[in-house]
């Protein structure tokens, strides 16, 4: 995919992580050749250091996987993912500085460990005094994280779902990460115990000055947690921009339809939506040119033959459509 | 049959404001009365529904919001009556159409569900069975209804297949439910929901599982057939902006109770209840993220444990001695009913 030369970046400060043209390719021996489902498909961006950015789209655009190929738990097909200035992607690189918090915390978590073990695992200590410090440290890291001392000496099957994703950022967190990855990390929270884990993060945030990638099918959450928000569909990123440039100034179809599906607390029951036709295409084959083409009502001829690039369309609003900057309303698509 | 018939319907307290105002009695329709569900569990005694009271009319939109454990799916499984599980004990009446459901045999029962009332439940992948193909799952609830030939019922399955928007619905009754999406299989069910021209839908979390596009497609078909078909909507769900599009009137349930329920709009824009508030607040549309949310503290009790008086107690920012004792139900000059002690004098 081409882009103009340099990634989207948020800001003029050098980037904490730097992705440049990322693939990541599963079955077939992760190849480009036919039959390999495209999870990620060249995706470019930065994050910006003490900056949270947003990744949405719709199960099967590669979220999930741009952040396990960030966080090296999937093997990048080609490009280079520069964390801190080193090359994540060549041999014997290691994520530290980066960690990541689990859609499924029951799932994600040790029922046979107890919260103390589960949190201190993987951070050295040798000796007596490095021990001490070390359950200090615990301690104080589930304390943080809303938690008391007594709840250490417990295992998961004892506590809330809530509670557990509570546990597992004190698990990210306790080995000072710059990047912290939360994938779907409150989509399986009742919404009242949700707040409480977005108010959590974004403390958090204030006080250690890390970066989030936070990834979410859910729009509104995204909104609220992040500074810039990436739109992907279908392995790639689609539009990229601030959270105020995305959520009121969209300028991919895919956006514009994407936000107007989403409903909100008290807008009643009239409203003018956008609804789009069919299920997002199989990522084994998508179509030829943009991959949205089959469900947008702007697509033209060129639509399908070339694929358009990410645009820097305003500063800082990056848009993949071949139509981006002309004025594209859904010409009262549906109602 | 005639049994029932001959039952009164029962002296309405609660009435609604609009159907008060026509004369008609609120119960024509659907009027659930101190309905209870308990279960007695090894770890005690669970009250999953205790003691509601709500009423539907006839083409109306209801919501049921809560969060698990609310009670909220256990209410809707009751009006079609939840199958007998051990431990489980059941009160108070559902009067549907001037008969109490609690009460049918399970012959009138069967011509109830499937006939009068459609179900539409949040998963069609358990719902639907995998090895029989969707025509022929759509033409088997026609059968149980209707005296219809084969290929009458097979014609009516692509007919009302293409209703629900599913494109080539002649090529996809031959297909398997493995063979379509998630958003096709809900577009099935709601076919076989309809299949029967039902009066009351009752649906069970019925987009929980889609993506945001292609829960527009369903709420929006969802919509049409209400629009076409004037039937009345139950529907059950967490999220509260579904709930705000879809519905005119909702029942906010916390802990197997009533929390608050009247005009949607109402109580979305302006919650007494301080639950509703917390659930309201708790959503971040439209918030900078420098506030923070008005998150609720702690998690739902343990269903064995709840609190003997007001369920949210626990968990409330404004609790006082009197939330020991469980709060009545009271009538706010706006019309909506509450059950919280604030209100009382």
């Amino acid at each position: 995919m081409k882009t103009d030369d340099k990634a989207p970046a948020g800001s003029a400060r050098a980037p904490l992580l730097e992705l440049d043209d990322v693939r990541t390719y599963f079955g077939r021996g992760g190849t480009a050749r036919r039959g390999a489902v495209r999870a990620v498909d060249g995706v470019s961006m930065t994050v910006s250091p003490g900056e949270t950015l947003g990744l949405v789209g719709e199960s099967g655009c590669g979220k999930t996987t741009l952040g396990r190929t960030i966080m090296q738990l999937e093997k990048a097909t080609s490009g280079r993912i520069v964390f801190e200035g080193r090359d994540l992607t060549r041999p014997g690189r290691a994520r530290a500085g980066i960690q990541m918090v689990f859609q499924d915390p029951r799932g994600s978590l040790d029922p046979q460990m107890r919260i103390a073990d589960i949190v201190r695992e993987g951070v050295p200590a040798r000796g007596r005094a490095a021990r001490s410090a070390r359950a200090a440290r615990v301690a104080e890291m589930v304390e943080r994280v809303g938690l008391s001392g007594e709840h250490l000496g417990r295992y998961p099957h004892e506590f809330s779902g809530g509670q557990l994703q509570r546990i597992g950022i004190a698990r990210a967190l306790i080995r000072s990460p710059r990047l912290l990855i939360a994938d779907e990390a409150v989509s399986a929270l009742d919404v009242s115990v949700q707040a409480q884990i977005l108010n959590l993060l974004v403390g958090l945030q204030r006080e250690l000055g890390i970066s989030y990638i936070f990834i979410s099918h859910n729009l509104s959450v995204v909104e609220y947690m992040s500074d810039r928000v990436g739109v992907m569909y279908l392995g790639k990123i689609v539009e990229l921009g601030t959270a105020a440039d995305i959520y009121n100034r969209p300028l991919m179809p895919y956006t514009q339809a994407l936000l107007s599906a989403t409903p909100k607390v008290g807008d009643g029951d009239v409203r003018e939506r956008i609804v789009l036709s069919g299920d997002v295409p199989s990522p084994v084959d998508p179509p030829s040119g943009c991959r949205f083409r089959t469900r947008c009502w702007m697509a033209q001829e060129i639509c399908a033959r070339e694929v358009p690039a990410l645009r820097e369309v305003q500063p800082g609003h990056w848009s993949a459509c071949h139509f981006s900057g002309q004025n594209l309303k859904p010409a009262e698509a549906h109602s | 049959m005639a049994r029932s018939a001959d039952r009164e319907l029962p002296a309405v307290g609660s009435t609604a404001p609009a159907a008060a105002a026509t004369g008609a009695p609120a119960a024509d329709f659907l009027l659930v009365e101190d309905l209870r569900v308990h279960f007695a569990t090894n770890r005690g005694l669970v009250r999953a529904v205790d003691g509601i009271s709500f009423e539907l009319q006839a083409g109306g939109r209801l919501g049921i919001v809560g969060e698990s454990g609310s009670g909220k799916t256990i209410t809707a499984m009751s009006i079609l009556r939840l199958p007998n599980s051990s431990g489980m004990t059941t009160s108070g009446s559902i009067w549907f159409r001037g008969r109490d459901l609690m009460r049918l045999g399970e012959k009138e029962l069967r011509n109830v569900r499937g006939r009068d009332i459609g179900f539409i439940p949040q998963d069609p992948m358990t719902t639907l069975n995998p090895l029989i193909r969707v025509g022929r799952q759509i033409t088997e609830a026609l059968h149980a209804h209707q005296h219809i030939s084969r290929a009458a019922a097979a014609t009516r399955a692509v007919e009302l297949l293409r209703q629900t928007g599913m494109p080539a619905p002649e090529l996809r009754v031959r297909d398997y439910p493995h063979q379509l999406s998630g958003g096709m299989r809900q577009r099935v069910l709601i076919a076989m929901a309809l299949a029967n021209e039902p009066v009351l839908l009752v649906l069970d979390e019925p987009t929980t599982a889609l993506d945001a596009t292609v829960q527009a497609q369903i709420l929006s078909l969802i919509r049409d057939v209400q629009d076409r078909t004037g039937s009345a909507i139950l529907l059950i769900s967490h999220d509260v902006g579904v709930i705000s599009e879809m519905c005119t009137e909702v029942v906010v349930m916390y802990g197997g109770r009533i929390m608050e329920r009247g005009a949607t709009a109402q109580i979305m824009r302006d919650p007494k209840h301080p639950y509703t508030t917390g659930l309201v607040g708790s959503v971040p549309t439209g918030v900078d993220k420098g506030t923070p949310l008005t998150a609720i503290p702690g998690t739902v009790p343990d269903p064995s444990a709840m609190p003997p008086g007001c369920p949210f107690a626990t968990r409330c920012s404004q609790v006082m001695d009197r939330c020991a004792t469980a709060p009545p139900y009271s009538a706010l000059p706006d019309g909506r009913r509450i059950a919280c002690w604030l209100y009382e004098d």
